[in-house]
């Protein structure tokens, strides 16, 4: 199981960096046209059990949390 | 009178999802539009005209919402295609306006920069300016313009601000830009990629712009070469192949590299001429904490459900009425002012009371398109999907499914149009396959008119009144089973796992009055339009058939039971007795094939050739007074009204719903199977309620 920190597990209202993008090769490329890309900074706003909705530059974006586990992120001083 | 403009060109207009490009579209054009579809697919092509004060005048074509040109969905590809001139009877722009959304500006420059590199003259309009400013966001917009060397315009185009300076850049500065291909990739990337380019301009014979971009996707996309046979040649995808392997062995993503290095550039851009605002907390942080509630959530949303359709019930009753008179008073004019005979009852009876019977539904038809309108362009339809998420996901979908199925309350048309967004090929056509079940207007005639006549009007816990209830429980079972269906064929004809949900949540915004109006107005016309064609047709056919042969019995009743429809329907009503159905309800139900509202003007021109010199607009009271002359029981009662109901949730009864079918799945395979499921499954499950309700009445 990889351990690096993720954005499932990010806690709401913190912004982080994202610095790997896992998912597969499709699900990557929808995640970049949504923002989602590499060295973007990442807010969780809202979470359940099964999904989360974050904050990418100024826009919102709903996904389940079992992709956002496939998103690396590191916390950032902002 | 003015002359007629002079056409001087066609300009596309390109945007992400919800950048406001459809309102900048209807303030530029006002409603000198033209809505029809690409030829072969349903994809809505909408097209209008700007017209300029000294006559000259610009066509506009309003293409779907995109996040690149390289697609992952059919109605992404129209837009690529489209650029590039490869979509029959719609030639290539002569340029295009590029909406962005200011305050999210570094994604939305990534669609500027592709447009860029098609090489198509260009302007960008900044738009949802305001946003950005209160975002605390600041743009050099000049600077930005010259590194990107496009003319931009700021706009804010709910607010009419900026679109008088974009109506001139448009005619005056539009040009190609000289920043095109700027970003920059590895250098044996690079030579990798403009190889391949070459080969697709010399083997493929391609454009340039277009060989730009197809071999970017060859190289990035996780695709296999071979969903590539059709458009390059073996030459191009050994070239292609063996470029992969070198990228591979030298340690680079390929799918990741392309758009980095695009977004890596356009970064680099938005630091110099962008000041980042500080995000405060804000009206959509606050609305979203409640409306994607894990249990608020689905109250809140199945409440607003409850209430649009009680609404629908209630607030138009008066317009109701009033459309109903009107046709009964010019029935009573038709009969004052002609001799009787024939052709005096086939107007009043035909014509009059069957165009009639449907036309008054139309207040409850306007306020279902006003409240699904509201619904989309305040932004909580995306935040359905989301929360619908959780529920789609147990029968193998994603929430974006039920996007296409609550337009469906709308038209299943415009629902299997939206499926178009859908990436997965399984997933459409599963949605394709429910959205008829989601109740669609044209079935609100037919629930209108058996709960005014069936259900009693009573009130529950006070605020609920029965009818409005019976109402709302239809569109649920709809929705029930149209989850069920979906499980099925994910777990047989259609195997797959459920895929990624990931999906914009746009903000909330006030909806644009006049984009409301428009879309409103446009689907108003198009009721209005089959019930002046159609309907008035089978109508007028009823009226035949309903009346010859004609012959010498005592009552209208056995008069119309010797007609050739009711000779037909006593050939049918076997089939519909183990639903508690008679040969009049078959009937219905059979001209109605054509579009579920024909059910009501079909039965309201047999009950009025029955009833003779009666009241044409009177059918409520035609119904309840039916007797069946053999028992002389009521033939219509409370049971037989809610059989009829469940059957028509359940049943497929709309021939464009299966011609939309047919184009989308390239063949009648699809529509047939969808036919068959739904119509065997309404006459299973009506059955099981008429019989388990004998025993209850």
């Amino acid at each position: 199981m990889d351990e690096s920190p993720n954005l499932s597990d990010a806690p709401i209202g913190v912004t982080c960096v994202i610095r790997e993008l896992k998912a597969c090769p499709e699900t990557s490329k929808r995640l970049r046209e949504l923002g989602i890309s590499e060295m973007a900074a990442v807010r969780p706003v809202v979470k359940n059990r099964t999904q989360m909705i974050c904050e990418v530059h100024n826009t919102r974006v709903g996904l389940r949390r079992r992709i956002a586990r496939r998103i690396v992120v590191s916390p950032t001083e902002r | 009178m003015a002359p007629n403009p002079r056409h001087i060109a066609r300009v596309a207009i390109v945007g992400n999802p919800n950048c406001g490009k459809t309102t900048i579209f209807n303030q530029l054009t006002g409603l000198r539009q033209k809505v029809g579809n690409y030829p072969g697919v349903t994809v809505e092509k909408k097209e209008g005209n700007i017209v300029y004060s000294d006559g000259e005048s610009i066509s506009l074509l309003d293409l779907p919402g995109t996040y690149s040109l390289t697609p992952n969905s059919p109605d992404e590809e129209i837009v690529r295609d489209v650029l590039f001139g490869d979509l029959l009877d719609t030639p290539r722009p002569d340029g295009v306006i590029c909406i962005v959304d200011a305050s999210n500006l570094e994604r939305s420059l990534s669609l500027v920069s592709q447009i860029i590199d098609t090489r198509l003259p260009c302007v960008v309009a900044l738009n949802m300016m305001d946003d950005a400013k209160r975002e605390g966001m600041g743009i050099e917009v000049e600077k930005l313009s010259e590194l990107l060397d496009v003319p931009m315009v700021p706009t804010v185009g709910s607010r009419h601000v900026g679109l008088h300076e974009l109506k001139k850049a448009i005619r005056g500065d539009m040009r190609i830009s000289n920043a095109a291909r700027r970003w920059s990739l590895p250098d044996c990337v690079q030579t990798e990629h403009r190889e391949i380019v070459q080969l697709l301009r010399s083997h493929d014979a391609m454009e340039d712009a277009k060989a730009f971009f197809e071999a970017t996707n060859l190289l990035s996309t996780p695709q296999s070469l071979e969903n590539f046979e059709s458009r390059t040649s073996t030459q191009v995808r050994e070239r292609v192949k063996a470029s992969r392997d070198r990228l591979q062995h030298l340690g680079y993503d390929r799918h990741s590299l392309f758009a980095w290095s695009r977004q890596n550039w356009i970064r680099a851009i938005c630091a110099s001429c962008v000041r980042e605002g500080r995000k405060e907390k804000n009206l959509t942080g606050a609305i979203d904490s409640i409306v994607t509630h894990r249990f608020w959530g689905y109250v809140i949303f199945f409440g607003f459900m409850a209430f649009m359709f009680q609404s629908i019930f209630s607030w138009a009753t008066i317009p109701m009425d009033l459309i109903g008179e009107a046709f009964t008073a010019l029935g009573k004019g038709v009969v004052a002012i002609m001799a009787p005979g024939d052709l005096r009852d086939l107007l009043v009876d035909g014509a009059i009371g069957g165009v009639g019977a449907v036309v008054m539904f139309l207040p409850q038809i306007a306020l279902l398109f006003l409240f699904l309108g509201i619904l989309e362009d305040t932004g909580y339809m995306a935040r359905a999907a989301f929360i619908m998420d959780r529920l789609m996901n147990k029968v193998g979908l994603h929430g974006k499914s039920f996007i296409p199925f609550v337009s469906s309350f709308a038209c299943a048309i415009p629902g299997i149009m939206a499926t178009r967004t859908i990436e997965d090929p399984r997933d459409r056509l599963v949605t394709m396959l429910i959205s008829p079940l989601a109740g669609c207007s044209a079935r609100l005639p037919v629930y209108s008119l058996l709960i005014a006549a069936f259900i009693p009007s009573i009130s529950i816990l006070g605020f609920w009144n029965l009818q409005g209830v019976v109402m709302v429980s239809l569109y649920l079972l709809g929705i029930v089973f149209a989850l069920l269906m979906a499980w099925v064929f994910k777990k047989t004809i259609l195997k797959g796992e459920a895929p990624d949900f990931v999906m914009e949540l746009p903000p909330y915004r006030i909806p644009s009055l006049k984009s409301v109006f428009i879309h409103l107005w446009e689907r108003c016309w198009l009721f209005l339009r089959r019930a002046g064609t159609i309907i008035l047709a089978v109508s007028i056919v009823m009226w035949f058939l309903a009346t010859y042969p004609k012959t010498n019995f005592p009552t209208q009743s056995e008069k119309l039971a010797h007609s050739f429809v009711g000779q037909a329907g006593q050939i049918i009503e076997p089939v519909l007795r183990p639903l508690g159905f008679d040969w009049k309800i078959g009937i219905g139900m059979l001209t109605s094939l054509l579009q579920r509202e024909v059910f009501v003007s079909t039965i309201s021109t047999i009950y009025n050739v029955q009833a003779g010199e009666g009241d044409p607009s009177n059918l409520r009271s035609q119904m309840q007074k039916d007797l069946d002359p053999a028992t002389g029981l009521p033939k219509f009662t409370v049971l037989t009204a809610i059989c009829v109901m469940v059957y028509y949730v359940l049943a497929m009864q709309c021939m464009s719903t299966l011609a939309v079918m047919r184009r989308e799945t390239n063949g009648w395979k699809w529509p047939i199977f969808q036919l068959g499921y739904m119509t065997t499954l309404a006459y299973v499950v009506t059955f099981v309620v008429y019989r388990v309700g004998l025993h209850f009445v």
